[in-house]
């Protein structure tokens, strides 16, 4: 079971999504908060698996949240719900740790594909966050790959890497590479301290901007 | 189910035309929005540029909800404007935008009442 929980100081949006998200099978809300502040004191008694965050709210913002939720619940996933399509906010929340960025406008189909991409696989890249870092990309010119860049990774980090990417399971890679598990796991590792990213969301970034997979 | 002034396809679709869910949503917006309507004019009528742009920008998704494009143009020029002129230029633009939210309140109304399009059985 996913444990859900909601952190938005619109009540409308707030109950709006419980309500769509209570049929939805193999998950369920168990929280519901109006800030950053009341998230994080509730999640210590109530734990959840992911939080669907709001970035604009009184007393502790999102991105406030992100960060005290990145040093005091580590485990926990965040999909950022926005009404903010911006660049600058889409970036800075994936990079203090966010596991996926969605805007309110989307399909409700996608909402049910994200929390379990985000629950599976530990991100989930939306259409607008795609477009943000390809044009990114674009900018900073760093489209085209170089053998420099990739070096660091071995060989099998790097097949781990696009299995990542590829939203594949850790035990899905394995079979693929001719692995075990823990293999993989351990190549998963190699890759969060070699690249400096803090989640799968965070591999696949590095992996798009060094040209190693792209969508 | 189009109506004159907003359109609940959306909604439809994202509670897979269960009518009572559309119908629960309604009554929660028919309690909820005018609170954020009256921000939006109360902001307007202090001449706090920010915080008429950010009630506005508050507001856009339940525009996209309601299936109301103009709410929505209206909620994004609202923000553009006052952001670059000030609140006092955006007067026509809001008042325009509470007639419209007064007439969707209206239609929601209809759209739940006991022969409504939303509470109608699945």
């Amino acid at each position: 079971m996913i444990r859900l929980a909601l952190a938005d100081d619109q009540a409308l949006f707030r109950k709006g999504m419980a309500l769509l998200l209570r049929d939805m099978a193999g998950a369920q809300v168990v929280l519901e908060c109006a800030n950053g502040e009341e998230l994080l004191a509730c999640l210590k008694s109530d734990p959840a698996d992911i939080v669907l965050l709001d970035l604009e709210m009184p007393v502790m913002d999102g991105m406030e949240t992100m960060r005290r939720l990145r040093l005091e619940f580590p485990a926990v996933k965040v999909i950022v719900l926005s009404s903010h399509d911006e660049e600058k906010f889409i970036t800075h929340l994936m990079e203090l740790g966010a596991n996926g960025y969605m805007l309110k406008t989307a399909e409700p189909d996608e909402i049910d594909t994200a929390i379990r991409s985000v629950a599976e696989n530990g991100y989930y890249f939306s259409d607008v966050v795609n477009k943000v870092v390809l044009h990114g990309l674009v900018h900073k010119q760093k489209v085209k790959p170089t053998f420099n860049d990739i070096d660091p990774l071995s060989e099998r980090e790097l097949e781990v890497l696009r299995g990542i990417c590829q939203e594949r399971t850790t035990t899905e890679i394995a079979e693929r590479i001719f692995v075990s598990p823990r293999t993989v796991d351990f190549h998963r590792n190699n890759l969060l301290l070699k690249t400096g990213a803090r989640n799968a969301a965070g591999l696949v970034v590095y992996a798009m901007t060094k040209g190693i997979y792209a969508p | 189910m189009t109506t004159r002034h907003i359109d609940l396809a959306y909604l439809e679709r994202l509670y897979k035309g269960d009518r009572s869910r559309i119908a629960q949503w309604i009554r929660l917006y028919l309690e909820e929005a005018p609170g954020t309507f009256k921000q939006l004019s109360d902001r307007m009528a202090m001449g706090d540029s920010e915080g008429l742009a950010a009630a506005a920008h508050d507001l856009r998704p339940y525009a996209h909800y309601l299936g109301s494009p103009r709410m929505l143009e209206l909620l994004i020029a609202i923000g553009q404007r006052t952001r670059s002129e000030g609140a006092a230029s955006a007067d026509e633009l809001v008042k325009e935008l509470l007639a419209l939210s007064a007439r969707a309140d209206d239609e929601l109304r209809t759209a739940i009442a006991p022969n409504g399009p939303a509470a109608k059985p699945v």
